[in-house]
């Protein structure tokens, strides 16, 4: 639980000459913990996502994962950092949830054998057996996001990123969400979610990452930052003590 | 979204859907080539052929309505055409009769055999990069549709009419929006790791085959002895 799973150092990203998206960011994250990246609309926050993931270029900075330099090594990244997308509808490449789902293990080149196993255990997991032979672009939005997170899922990342993975979702289906990172953080996997909504998971984070114009303005637990917060633009409900500030009631 | 997408897979447990995707292509190849002359017996013979399975099939043509729209008007713009030619109600509409069952034709196959079957089953193509190309080709047809759906739905709640201008409006709108998704769906493509030649295993020949085999050997035997 103490390991350090990830640590980057001086991460800068500029669109051209002008345009810094991304200006020297320095944070870590440990394995098996649960980071809470938040910052106003443009902070850059995908951008920092798809930097790690090994899908944008790095042009400056450095990028550990267990202790060793991987900031070259984008198919190393590809391989073990998975990313949901926010719009899981991009997302999807099989005709199936299925078939969706296999695509990644297919990829890896994984035995056809052990591919049906991961895959069963993933539908199984994430409940999703009945939907199994769905068409994912019928599915509801609760349902795209979970098969998302199910494409991910299934080939075992060492890190899981999430973007906004509670936009465009209804009540329930945000709990529904919740809960289940919640398990996937207790079966050891280690996540960093994107939200601005702190309201709704705030008092699950371990740690706290603040965005802001292109700056880490704010890093440290949930405790020290959430006084801060407001002060970059975050909404955050009045008078409302951290343990409050989840949609999870139980 | 409520509704269906045209050309688009859906999973059943149906008599198509288990024919082998290589005979379904090669019979949709030949049901084309045959149908491009085919009028009087052959075509009515194929007719029938397609409308049984799109009855077997439970194909949703009432909400594909709308999106075959442009079919429609590319036919009616067709047999117009060939009114104008050959004065002829028959032959106008014996054209009509040879687009529409096309189209019939690739929406059955289309709607019983997902891209990645057809991609897996053809041989020799089934090991290289060309596979993929073709399932991804495939794979984005439905997409064009979906997003052209999109913005049709949300200029209409804008209350646009039709003009000029709307349509060149609504076409750079499509191709902006589909570039972006291509985009979108591009670097989830490289995030799952690609792999352009990964392996496939092409499913077997089975009894499912014999009826499509069958009705397209007896399409081909009739054009052969003249009942055109
Ligand atoms: N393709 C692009 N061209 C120009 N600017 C872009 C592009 N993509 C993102 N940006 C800019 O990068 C910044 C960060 O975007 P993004 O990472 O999406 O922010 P967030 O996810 O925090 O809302 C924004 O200011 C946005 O305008
Ligand atoms: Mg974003």
């Amino acid at each position: 639980m103490n390991d350090e799973l990830l640590r980057v150092e001086g991460l800068t990203y500029a669109l051209g000459e002008d345009k810094t998206i991304l200006d020297h960011l320095s944070f870590s994250v440990r394995e098996g913990s649960f980071t809470l990246l938040c910052g106003p609309n443009g902070a850059g926050k995908s951008t920092l996502l798809r930097i790690l993931k090994g899908l944008y270029p790095l042009e400056e900075g450095t990028i550990f994962l267990e202790g060793k330099d991987v900031t070259k090594k984008e198919k190393h990244r590809l391989r073990e950092i998975g990313l949901v997308f926010q719009d899981a509808d991009s997302q999807f490449v099989g005709q199936s949830v299925e078939k969706d789902i296999r695509f990644g293990v297919e990829n890896l080149a994984l035995p056809v054998e052990e591919q049906n196993r991961r895959i069963d255990e993933v539908l199984h997991l994430l409940s999703m057996e009945e939907q199994r032979h769905r068409n994912p672009h019928t599915l509801s939005g609760g349902e795209k996001r979970k098969l998302a997170i199910a494409g991910v899922l299934v080939m075992q990342p060492k890190l899981i990123l999430l973007d906004e993975p509670f936009a465009n979702l209804d009540y329930q289906s945000i709990v529904a969400t919740l809960k289940l990172l919640l398990r996937l953080q207790k079966n050891g996997h280690t996540i960093i979610l994107v939200s601005h909504e702190i309201e709704k998971c705030l008092a699950h984070a371990d740690h706290v990452l603040v965005l802001s114009d292109s700056l880490l303005v704010e890093e440290g637990s949930p405790k020290k930052v959430l006084p801060r917060l407001s002060g970059h633009g975050i909404y955050v409900p009045h008078d409302t003590p951290l343990e409050k500030l989840t949609w999870l009631t139980q | 979204m409520a509704h269906a997408v045209i050309f688009s897979f859906r999973h059943q447990d149906r008599l198509l859907n288990k024919t082998h995707p290589l005979i379904k292509v090669i019979a949709l190849l030949c049901g084309c080539i045959l149908l491009f002359r085919a009028s009087g017996f052959l075509l009515s013979s194929i007719a029938l052929f397609l409308i049984a399975l799109t009855i077997l099939q439970r194909l949703p043509l009432r909400s594909y309505a709308r999106q075959l729209r442009f079919f429609i008007l590319l036919f009616v713009l067709i047999a117009f055409g060939e009114y104008a030619h050959s004065q002829s109600m028959r032959s106008a509409l014996i054209v009509l009769v040879r687009y529409a069952l096309m189209i019939l034709y690739a929406l059955l196959i289309t709607d019983s055999t997902s891209s990645d079957e057809i991609a897996n089953s053809i041989p020799l193509i089934n090991k290289s990069v060309l596979a993929s190309g073709i399932e991804l080709t495939l794979a984005i047809v439905p997409m064009i549709f979906q997003v052209s759906e999109e913005i049709r739905i949300a200029q209409r709640a804008r209350l646009r009419r039709w003009s000029i201008r709307s349509t060149f409006e609504y076409l750079s709108t499509l191709f902006e929006l589909l570039l972006l998704r291509l985009e979108e769906q591009a670097l989830a493509l490289e995030g799952r790791l690609f792999d352009a030649k990964r392996k496939r295993h092409a499913p077997p020949v089975s009894m499912h085959d014999v009826p499509m085999i069958l009705a397209t050997l007896l399409f081909i035997g009739l054009r052969i002895f003249g009942y055109e």
